[in-house]
This record gives structure tokens, sequence and C-alpha cells, in this order.
């Protein structure tokens, strides 16, 4: 099953850093994140955008984690080439994850 | 989502802006301490409780947003519709880049609107072909005579190009953001008050 049929998402920006939080829908499929959704599994996700280590943050009061990554200087927010400048769709491929 | 802005201190973890990502790093704007339990939901409502301010924690540095001179953009995009619209698009993409290498760009971007320029080729792979795709291209240049190179390039397609339509383009300069810290102690402020 994709991550999208147990949790949302959301994306944050600032220069190259991105944040995508990843809140499950019902407190009981939390555990199923925790484990399964790690900042190495993440980190393989994304490889082709991203430049160094994804930080991992739980927060199990509210059944979400949140990833802080860092993406190649080329795609910081002001200056970037792509279409999606900040980023902003990158909670979408979080969602995409298979379980 | 419980998310601070950049350089507060959230319940034991801190952003930088400008450097990796710390653990108990000095970088305090407002300190704000939320413990564990802060959030109560009950009938609807969320009830934040145990919020301490602490104001004895005050970072030693301030975050500073420089703007600089980064060149500029040129961008240009066509559509193609139909049978064969991704092969279409395809060897528009290629005599772009053909036509546009000695033009003085020193990044080229080229999308598939519609079916990669979102998430990038591999996350994008193995899905079926679009009925319409938007090649998208844009290059870095230095100035502002090299940025037009790239819509006029893809304006030509209409007669030089596989059958396609909707060409647009633009050029744009750039000014990008880079953060930095600055020691508290070397800015001083002031504030001037009026009133009539």
């Amino acid at each position: 099953m994709h991550l999208s049929e147990i949790a949302h998402a959301r994306a944050g920006d600032k220069g190259n850093l991105v944040t995508l939080s990843l809140i499950a829908y019902r407190s009981a499929d939390y555990p199923l994140l925790e484990q399964h959704v790690t900042a190495g599994r993440v980190e393989k996700h994304l490889a082709e955008i991203l430049e160094g280590p994804v930080s991992r943050y739980e927060l199990p009061q509210l059944g979400a984690l949140n990833f802080v990554l860092r993406r190649k200087q080329q795609y910081s927010v002001t200056r970037s080439l792509a279409l999606d400048a900040h980023g902003k769709c990158l909670s979408s491929a979080l969602l995409a994850i298979k379980l | 989502m419980l998310r601070g802005a950049h350089d507060q201190h959230v319940g034991g973890f801190g952003v930088s802006d400008s450097g990796a990502i710390r653990e108990d790093e000095d970088l305090l704007v407002c300190g704000v301490e939320l413990r564990r339990r802060a959030f109560e939901v009950e009938d609807s409502y969320i009830a934040a409780v145990g919020l301490a301010l602490r104001r004895s924690f005050q970072a030693s540095t301030l975050k500073v947003s420089l703007g600089y001179h980064d060149g500029f953009i040129g961008e240009g995009q066509i559509s193609y519709a139909g049978p064969n619209a991704m092969l279409r698009a395809e060897l528009a993409r290629d005599v772009l880049a053909e036509r546009l290498r000695d033009a003085g760009i020193s990044e080229l971007r080229f999308d598939l609107v519609g079916l990669n320029s979102i998430h990038g080729p591999t996350l994008s792979a193995n899905v079926p072909a679009p009925y319409e795709v938007r090649l998208r291209v844009t290059g870095r240049v230095a100035s502002q005579k090299f940025a037009t190179r790239v819509p006029r390039e893809v304006e030509a397609l209409y007669t030089n190009g596989p059958a396609g339509g909707g060409a647009a383009g633009s050029t744009r300069e750039v000014i990008a953001i880079h953060s930095a810290l600055i020691p508290r102690g070397a800015i001083t402020h002031m504030v001037h008050y009026e009133e009539s």
C-alpha cells in the first residue's frame, strides 16, 4: 500500500532546506510510520535531489514525523530552474512510498 | 503540524538555515519550550498547555538574508499532443540541446510537464505516456542578452521542429538570497516613533 492511504504530508522550504511532515490519519497507524519510514528510507527515495543526510524528528503525541532534508545547491528556492522551485510537491513524493 | 519558523527552538530540536541541523543549538530568536504532552484534543478543540517562555534564552547570532545578483534565466515552453506526443517532445528537446550548446548557458534544464517536471525522471519512471505533454527548457546565463536565446529558439520550433504549438517564453533576472548569521553585537538598532 502507498503511504498516501494511511497518512498525509505537507512540505515547507527555506533556501535549499525542505521539511516534510508525515501525519498518520489514525493514531493507531503511527507505529507503522515510525517503523518503516526511516530517515534512510526517505534518503533513498529522494536521492536524486538530495545532498547530505536526511534528519527525522518524531512527534508521537501528534502521530507525526518531520523530515528535514537539503536539496542540491542549484535547487535553492530563489535561483532554481525547476518548475516547483519551492519543492512544495515533495510531500507527495513522500506519500508515494510503498509499505 | 508542529512546526516552528526556522531558528526557533521547539521541543528539543532546532534548525539552522545556514548550517547543518543541530540538536540543542544555541540559535534561539525567541525561546518557547513545548513539553512533550503539550497538546490535548477534546471534541475538536486542541489545548496547548505547559508552554514556557524562557526569556534568558537569547541567541548570540541574528539571521541575515543577503540578496545578490545571480545572472538571468531564459525559459521556453511548447506543447505536443495526440499520437507520438512524447516522441515529438523528445525530438524537440534534442534539437534544443544542440541549438543551445554554445549559447553561454551554464546550466540547462529540460522538463516534460505532465510527465517528470516535478519529481524528476527516477520517481516518474514506468508510467504510461500522457496524451499531451509540454516541453519546458530553462537556461541559466550571465546576461539578459544570452537569456533571450532560450525563448527565441523555442519559438523557432514552430516552423523548424516537430508539429506542436502553444509556445511561450520569458526571461528574468535572478536576485538570489543567501542566509547567513551575524553576531548580535554587530547590530545596533533604534526605534523612531512619530505621532500625528
